[in-house]
């Protein structure tokens, strides 16, 4: 039995004047409690500083040396309703492991403030380079056990934990990763489209364009994070909706017609010679604000393909509304995709001989190229059929546009015969493709998968998965399930949840083990109030994530964001029964 | 007699104590059937000021029938408390929200002594009472 009477006494007398409102001001936890760490010598020194009325429980401090409990020496306590405590100020020593090469320290604590509140748990961590001591052999680097925090969770809590310099080489980090993923490449050609576009281009000129484009896709990125802190928007339903799409799709389809040549997209020519005048390299301003306006658009395309570490920036910014720090981390993680952008835009500028006819050539390719990108968009949005007949139709007219089908001259070159032979395979390709989408195949890649095994899919799929409406269903269920419950949330204009439903929900072993899964399935693809509703009160932004729980609690380690391949998954789901 | 005496037991333990819901959805529910406001508090494990709140303030008679005729008793963790949109920075921390989950007042933070505990309860019941 604690000490109640003792604690009767205290709030007695402190709650005389009333109840605590928001409106008073009570210290917040960070300021309640100020926690440093300093390594001197073979000792860390950490004090723990507390504001007025504010105190700690001895019993919940603990600590943490490379991931092992230690026991520090600590000072005695205080006794304060009938607890062992400490206020003001709590200072002890930890010595150093003489073998150690890194120290990671990790203090939790919890405590109350006399006022009547008392703070969740805090954890606070501290990494040092251990000293190095002469005579010390290197010990072999132990494989911490990993942790298996999701991807999600990870990259906030990198955030949550590291300083602005870490934070900031860590996002860098990122983008340079995001930049090697698929959903950078549409950028590539758009980029390089506008550099070959541009008249005299040279490779200092290339790199001028290159870092406007790039910084410009930072700024839409940047935007995107300070919103996502000040609303904690769906931002990314709100960028993947229908009507954005297909006027993204349009603008592809407008510059492709350009890069055939039907006509020349640039700015008024009343604009032009006005930014001419104020302008010494006459005209190239002009080019620089479209490509600042392809770059920013390019970011709204690309960037709701969404990548873990971009969902994981804006899952923290939407807890904290830290804007600032939000919107500088998604500056600089866009930085990082940029690097190769602009190493490629740069390239572009500097390996291009003097202009000539066959830069028409050059551009024809990027027209088909942005074509392509403009089907691979509305891929999202229309029946898979319907964009299997237009790869089929850009296969075959490129095909065409090559003469593939007109017979050589007799002083055919070596070159014809190369452009011919490309011709007749796109044709063939784009036939198969053809054939292949009214056979109901899904996926330009295995055109004639439709053929065979497919109705038998159809008939498992039925029964993987139970669809859900809204929260109050999901709880329901929940409760009354005694398997774990798989929650898969999809829409019908994701593309990472289409390959997630054919590629791994296709797969036999998946199938098999998902059997010990009570597998719910959320579509979001209205954006309902309700569909909002529910992502937010997982902390979520769209589409796809796959969310598990035991025993109604959510398993949040194992949340899955992002396509996983049926190996990886099959990974998750037996750590997800054994856990 | 016999009857009078499990009147008196059942009556005792009427007022000893009321059962904290503690499942939202649940909570809501009953909000529904019942036509009252809902009053959340906000709990966690090693919070002496949520002791208190249970030991002394929701042992007092008075505190305890008018929170039984007035209000849902719904007790949260702080992490179950955010799912549902409820924000607390520390503990205890109490909302009163009406049958539909939307919330009456802003959060009243902190533990309080029965008396002004039931100050507060009653005033806000007059308030927002239909």
């Amino acid at each position: 039995m604690r000490n109640i009477l003792a604690l009767f006494l205290t709030i007695s007398f402190l709650f005389g004047f009333g109840f605590v409102d928001e409106s008073q001001k009570i210290v917040p936890v960070e300021k309640a409690y100020t926690l440093e760490a300093k390594l001197k010598g073979d000792k860390i020194a950490v004090a723990l500083k507390m504001a007025d009325g504010v105190y700690v429980y001895k019993k919940e401090l603990q600590v943490f040396l490379n991931d092992k409990k230690i026991d520090p020496k600590l000072p005695n306590p205080k006794k304060l309703h009938g607890e062992d405590v400490y206020t003001k100020e709590l200072r002890f020593d930890i010595s150093v492991p003489q073998n150690a090469n890194k120290l990671d320290l990790r203090i939790s604590f919890q405590g109350c403030n006399e006022v009547g509140i008392c703070y969740p748990p805090q954890t606070k961590e501290f990494h040092f380079k251990a000293p190095l001591m002469s005579g010390q052999s290197v010990k072999s680097k132990k494989i911490s056990e990993s942790k298996q925090l999701s991807e999600e969770e990870s990259i906030a809590s990198t955030l949550k934990h590291s300083s602005l310099g870490v934070i900031l080489l860590t996002f860098f980090g990122f983008g340079l990763l995001l930049a090697l993923t698929p959903c950078v490449f549409p950028m590539i050609p758009i980029l390089s489209s506008l550099i070959v576009g541009a008249k005299d281009m040279n490779t200092k000129k290339a790199f001028i364009y290159s870092i406007v484009y790039v910084l410009a896709m930072s700024v839409a990125y940047t935007i995107a994070g300070v919103l996502a802190g000040l609303f904690g928007a769906n931002l990314q339903a709100a960028l993947q909706n229908p009507i954005a799409i297909t006027i993204f799709a349009l603008i592809f389809v407008a510059l492709a017609l350009s890069m055939f040549g039907f006509y020349e997209i640039s700015l008024p020519a009343s604009w032009q010679t006005k930014l001419a005048k104020k302008s010494d390299e006459a005209g190239s301003k002009g080019g620089l604000i479209g490509v600042a306006i392809m770059g920013f658009l390019s970011a709204l395309i690309v960037g709701p393909c969404v990548a873990p570490p971009l969902a994981g920036a804006l899952v923290y910014i939407g807890q904290t509304g830290d804007a600032l720090l939000g919107g500088l981390a998604l500056f600089v993680m866009s930085l990082g995709m940029g690097m190769p952008l602009i190493l490629v835009g740069t390239g572009a500028g500097k390996f291009m001989p003097k202009p000539g006819g066959w830069m028409e050539a050059v551009s024809r390719v990027f027209g088909v190229v942005m074509l392509g990108v403009a089907i691979w968009m509305l891929e999202r949005i229309l029946p898979s059929m319907v964009t299997m007949l237009l790869w089929a139709a850009l296969f075959i007219s490129s095909a065409i546009y090559l003469r593939a089908l007109e017979p050589l001259p007799n002083d055919a070159k070596g070159w014809s015969y190369l452009k011919k032979s490309i011709g007749i395979i796109l044709f063939i390709y784009g036939v198969i493709v053809m054939v292949g989408a009214f056979s109901g195949a899904t996926s330009i890649f295995k055109p004639l998968s439709g053929f065979g095994k497919k109705s038998v899919i159809v008939e498992q799929k039925g029964k993987l998965f139970q669809e859900i409406k809204d929260l109050e269903e999901f709880k329901e269920i929940l409760q009354s399930s005694r398997k774990p419950v798989m929650l898969d949330i999809t829409a019908k204009w994701c593309t990472s949840c289409k390959e997630l439903e054919e590629i791994t929900f296709a797969d036999s072993q998946v199938r098999k083990m998902m059997q010990n899964f009570m597998a719910l399935r959320l579509d979001v693809t209205d954006n309902s109030q309700s569909d909002k509703e529910f992502l937010k009160s997982f902390g979520l932004y769209g589409p796809p994530a796959i969310l598990f729980f035991k025993k109604d609690k959510e398993l949040k380690n194992f949340r899955v964001v992002g396509y996983k391949d049926p190996q990886e998954f099959l990974e998750i789901l037996k750590s997800v029964l054994e856990e | 007699m016999r009857v009078m005496l499990m009147f008196l037991f059942a009556l005792s333990l009427f007022a000893a104590d009321f059962d904290w819901v503690t499942n939202y959805q649940q909570a809501i529910n009953l909000a529904k059937k019942r036509n009252k406001p809902i009053m959340v508090m906000i709990s966690q494990k090693n919070c002496n000021m949520c002791e208190y709140m249970d030991e002394v303030t929701f042992e007092n008679d008075k505190v305890v029938d008018f929170v039984e005729v007035s209000f849902i008793p719904l007790k949260l963790t702080i992490s179950e408390a955010k799912k549902v949109g409820l924000k607390a920075y520390g503990t205890p921390t109490f909302y009163f929200l009406d049958k539909n989950g939307k919330k009456l007042t802003r959060a009243l933070v902190g533990a309080a002594t029965p008396k002004v505990f039931l100050e507060k309860i009653k005033e806000i019941k007059a308030k927002y009472a239909h």
